[in-house]
């Protein structure tokens, strides 16, 4: 059987593009059986053949069966909506993760219309770091773990889309017990003395001051990660 | 290094699926690329950043730099760009 679909017709959980098997990993994951998955998915799909090609890999799909396999996935938006599909509910029982700090930060946040009239909003960020068992993420025995005990993960949802993102930070800075910071610290900087910054998803755009310096690769302070102070103080706009 | 270039239209970072981050201006756009993940800007105009997903950015004209959000890899304890 052959796949003559374009990658960039499968659409889940709002990735367009997504791999045929991996799209269909993730529904197989959400829903319990074809009838299900054609009650959901394919009723709204207008291509017959395309709902009789999907009808017809059904069973070959593997399904992701548990949290340690989610939690591996590299590319953040696929393991987003991996643990969506699974549910995060789901991920949070089986890993039993301990929460290590929770802060719920008031912020003005500027938004333009479509016609690029500002607004003002005021929102509440909520930032979760959560410390993962060592031994649970890496169940298999060849997998060589390091010396830590534990594996800590940020946990924080995005202002325009609600999703939710579970996102890997060292121990060094997890062991802090600040969530903001350990956000903060995913974020870079190669300039010094930004003055305002802003934030698109996962693209940071800095605007630089009059005495702002671009720093060359190989200078220690090249991509250096935005203190929590800077985070919360220069973020102009999140979206 | 990069030479500087000159668009009305820049690709600020693509997303392992169809997602882009894109700028426009009503001037142009003076940019030097160090790298995928590193990009210093110029806006004489009004820059507009947009997205499939997220919603518009609107930058004010003056020197800007761009870049990746991180994330640390636990399985091989290294640091590489978030991917959406």
């Amino acid at each position: 059987m052959t796949n003559k679909f374009n990658p960039a017709d499968f659409t889940i959980e709002g990735i367009r593009g997504m791999p045929l098997y991996l799209a269909m990993q993730m529904y197989k994951t959400r829903y319990a059986d074809l009838k299900d998955f054609s009650a959901n998915v394919l009723n709204d799909i207008p291509s017959e053949e395309f709902k009789q090609f999907c009808s017809e890999i059904w069973d070959c799909i593997v399904p992701f069966r548990t949290s340690v396999e989610i939690l591996q996935i590299r590319n953040v938006e696929y393991r987003r909506a991996a643990y969506s599909c699974y549910g995060v509910e789901r991920i949070f029982k089986e890993m039993q993760p301990e929460l290590a700090n929770r802060q719920v930060i008031e912020k003005k946040n500027h938004r333009w219309d479509e016609k690029n009239i500002e607004r003002v909003e005021k929102i509440w960020d909520v930032y979760e770091l959560y410390k993962f068992p060592e031994a649970r993420l890496y169940p298999e025995p060849w997998i060589k773990v390091s010396g830590d005990r534990y594996v800590y993960m940020v946990r924080c949802w995005c202002t325009s889309t609600q999703r939710e993102y579970l996102i890997y930070v060292p121990p060094e800075i997890g062991r802090r017990n600040d969530a903001v910071e350990a956000i903060a610290w995913t974020l870079r900087l190669n300039i010094t003395n930004p003055k305002r910054l802003y934030r698109q998803g996962d693209v940071l755009i800095a605007e630089m001051s009059a005495d702002s310096k671009v720093l060359p690769e190989g200078n220690r302070e090249y991509n250096k990660p935005l203190t929590k102070d800077q985070y919360l103080k220069l973020m102009y706009s999140e979206t | 290094m990069t030479k500087i270039t000159s668009k009305r239209l820049v690709v600020l970072a693509l997303g392992e699926s169809t997602h882009t981050h894109i700028m426009e201006a009503d001037m142009e756009i003076e940019y030097e690329q160090a790298s995928d993940e590193s990009i210093e800007f110029l806006l004489s105009g009004t820059g507009v950043v947009t997205h499939e997903e997220h919603d518009r950015l609107i930058l004010p004209p003056g020197r800007y730099h761009k870049t990746n959000q991180v994330e640390f890899n636990p399985f091989d304890r290294t640091i590489s760009r978030v991917w959406d």
